[in-house]
């Protein structure tokens, strides 16, 4: 049975609010990547860091709701990947500059 | 995967083109995200884990990329084309089969597990990761390849979890869409910090890739995976030989 074993409860693995999210996220993008693409020159590199920001930002807000999510419900060795990988990405951060 | 090489054909330099590449794979993840999440077919678990070690070769990657010279840069993405190429057309089929004992409730990722199940028409498909160390290395080097060349990486990281580990060919692309979405946002810290990014070409980028990224999922319903990828190792497969014979 390709090694797999069901778990007790396998329901609290779905994610309706994150698909939301990323909805609302991805049209917040795209709005922002528009106003950057028609705005005037000089508008673009005021606009332009924020279209950049949210698409750096979505992912990681996804990794924090996953973060809060299984953390309240016990799955700790998955948050602790969590945060090391967040600490990775941070560190592109101190790289950056 | 296309762009920057494209982008290298028409004359862009490398260090341009890379973090035009990582805006497009950045939106194009973004794009798919909320279709394959509502699915339940993303493997955050597993996509988490593996993702540690891409995002720090990624890193490395987009640091090196900038200490690297363009002929040597130039060479990598002709390479990284035909890698892709190959990747695409090489492909296999299904590994994992339906199981009759399992019902639709259990489709999705499993807590606290590397396993899970996903939906096939009516069946119900159960798979677990393995082979977790060798993934883990596999994905580093998709990272370093992510951060040098500007690419996604999912030419690496879905035969890697399909292939390597007998993740479901489905879940696997697309836990590595959400895995290439975070490398990508991990590099595009970099280079927004390098001051890297023209932001009126990103714009047009992230627009493209998103309008792509939304007709792409719906098409996906139409087409045979199996004619996309061969029609997308093809066009690969003549960038690559351009970029290598120009650089």
């Amino acid at each position: 049975m390709n090694g797999a074993t069901v778990p007790e409860d396998p329901r609290v693995g779905r994610q309706r609010v994150l698909a939301t999210y990323l909805w609302v996220s991805l049209g917040v993008a795209l709005s922002l990547a528009v106003l950057t693409a028609v705005a005037p020159d000089a508008w673009t590199d005021d606009i332009g860091p924020w279209m950049v920001a949210v698409l750096i930002l979505a992912p990681v807000g996804r990794l924090v709701w996953l973060l809060i999510r299984w953390t309240k419900r016990g799955d700790r060795r998955y948050a602790i990947a969590i945060l090391v990988l967040l600490a990775v990405m941070a560190t592109a951060l101190v790289v950056a500059h | 995967m296309i762009l920057v090489p494209l982008l290298v054909v028409v004359g862009v330099d490398p260090l341009v083109a890379a973090p035009l590449g990582i805006l497009s794979v950045a939106a194009a993840s973004m794009a798919a995200a909320p279709g394959q999440v509502g699915e339940g077919l993303v493997h955050h678990r597993l996509g988490v884990t593996l993702e540690i070690t891409a995002s720090a070769g990624a890193i490395a990657g987009a640091v090196l990329a900038d200490a690297l010279p363009e002929s040597v840069l130039v060479r990598l993405l002709g390479v990284v084309a035909l890698a892709a190429a190959l990747g695409g057309g090489l492909r296999k089929g299904m590994r994992n089969r339906p199981e009759a004992g399992f019902s639709a409730d259990v489709a999705g990722e499993w807590p606290g597990t590397l396993q899970g199940a996903y939906r096939l028409g009516e069946d119900v498909i159960p798979y677990a990761a393995r082979r977790v160390p060798l993934g883990l290395a596999a994905m580093t080097v998709a990272g370093i390849v992510s951060g040098l060349a500007g690419v996604g990486g999912g030419f690496i990281k879905t035969p890697v979890l399909s292939e390597l580990m007998h993740v479901p060919v489905k879940v696997a692309a697309a836990t590595s869409t959400f895995t290439v979405g975070l490398t990508a946002s991990t590099a595009l810290i970099v280079f927004a910090g390098q001051g890297r990014v023209d932001y009126r070409a990103g714009a047009v980028v992230v627009v493209a890739a998103v309008v792509g990224g939304v007709i792409g999922a719906r098409l996906q319903g139409s087409l045979a995976p199996q004619f996309v990828r061969r029609w997308l190792a093809v066009v690969l497969l003549v960038v690559g030989v351009v970029v290598l014979v120009r650089g």
